[in-house]
């Protein structure tokens, strides 16, 4: 009976510090995206290259004033799913297209939305979950996008997944 | 054309149901329609009420996105994260209320012949509370399917009612199905040792057991982001 006592009392207090933990963070992120200012960009500057996922040991490739981006965008919460529908772009696109991304005509970038300078591409890309975007860049300004929303339908299955973002990524690419 | 985006709902229901991202809130279902094992007919009911309250839900949040209510990115990512966050003090709670080590006070569950009946009840209410919960509670693949795929399903094929509950259905069936083959097995094995409530009444402490569990995990998980 005392055993039983101890497990309600401990649990209730577990149950009382999580609420209270998620009202204080509740009301920090409340403040914190007031502090940042968030503001909608537009496609150039929402497409602007960042070095932050870029090997260390590789040369940066140059910045080109025509090229397309894939972004993987994700969240500071990552979901075993999620990890693999990143790897598979990564592995797709360096197993595709090799030679654009060391020329620079192809760019592969992981953001996390939950940080505030990146908040933006959720309106800007209608983002409703993890998501791989393509972009084309023309002349340093955005030509178009699109989400591929079918990773998730796909992600079961490595080859398909593959040919998937293979075949979208070529046809920005060729500019069609 | 339309029956094809009729078995495409039902099927991105399904994709949701049986990807291993809602596998700890499937578990929890199961275990909370099934545990009723002397009353499969119960165990039935619990289910239609869940899976009843999964459709409804969509049908609702999909209302809620075509008149323009709420924008579908900012819906998505409000119920990704805050839901999920609600859920593990919620599911403690319910967990502890199994292995009553609290109790509530229902004013339905006073009374003599009616207790059972009022008891039944409840269990439908709650079972059609735990879909509703459920499906609020979207996780990356489920909020993929059900915004990325689902929501442009619907407003193709102009159908906001049918779409939304052919998925519900889709993301409610399996758990039931799987709830009732438990329940019946278990029913098999306790009559085969004529020891049929005193196996309800463990199951019923272990469906308490497996909400506590997958309520500290999604605490520890989505509150204090542990792993």
């Amino acid at each position: 009976m005392k055993t039983k006592k101890v497990i309600k009392v401990v649990l209730l207090i577990f149950v009382a510090v999580s609420a209270g933990w998620l009202i204080v963070q509740q009301g920090q992120g409340t403040s914190n995206e007031a502090d940042s200012g968030l503001s909608p960009l537009n496609g150039a500057t929402a497409a602007a290259p960042e070095s932050g996922q870029a090997d260390e040991a590789k040369p940066n490739p140059p910045v080109l004033p025509n090229r397309v981006i894939v972004y993987y965008f994700h969240t500071t919460y990552r979901c075993p799913t999620c990890h693999k529908i990143e790897n598979y772009t990564k592995e797709a696109v360096e197993a595709g297209f090799a030679q654009a991304l060391r020329d620079g005509h192809l760019v592969f970038q992981v953001l996390n939305v939950e940080e505030a300078p990146n908040a933006h591409f959720i309106q800007d890309y209608q983002l409703h979950t993890k998501s791989v975007v393509v972009v084309e860049i023309k002349d340093n300004k955005q030509a178009r996008w699109k989400d591929l929303a079918q990773v998730w339908e796909l992600v079961g299955n490595k080859e398909d997944f593959f040919r998937y973002i293979q075949s979208e990524v070529n046809l920005y690419l060729q500019g069609k | 054309m339309f029956w094809l985006g009729a078995t495409s709902a039902f099927w991105l229901g399904l994709l949701t149901a049986i990807s291993p991202c809602p596998l700890a809130t499937n578990i929890a279902a199961i275990s909370f329609i099934g545990r009723k094992i002397e009353k499969p007919r119960q165990t039935f009911l619990a289910g239609t009420a869940y899976t009843i309250g999964r459709s409804l839900t969509y049908i609702v949040i999909g209302a809620v996105l075509v008149l323009g209510l709420t924008a579908v990115p900012q819906t998505s990512w409000f119920l990704q994260k805050h839901m999920n966050q609600v859920l593990g003090p919620l599911l403690i709670v319910v967990g502890m209320a199994l292995l009553e080590l609290i109790h509530f006070d229902l004013p339905a569950l006073i009374g003599g012949k009616r207790m059972e009946q009022q008891a039944e009840k409840t269990g439908l209410w709650s079972s059609g509370f735990l879909g509703v919960m459920f499906a609020l509670s979207f996780c990356p693949v489920s909020a993929a399917l059900f915004f990325g795929s689902l929501v442009p399903l619907s407003v193709k094929h102009d159908s906001f009612f049918i779409m939304p509950l052919l998925y519900g259905i889709g993301t409610g069936l399996p758990v039931m199905a799987f709830a009732l083959a438990i329940a019946l097995g278990a029913k098999s094995v306790a009559q085969a040792f004529n020891r049929l409530s005193r196996v309800e009444l463990w199951v019923r402490r272990g469906t308490g057991l497996i909400f506590i569990i997958i309520g500290i995990y999604f605490c520890l998980r989505f509150i204090f982001f542990i792993f």
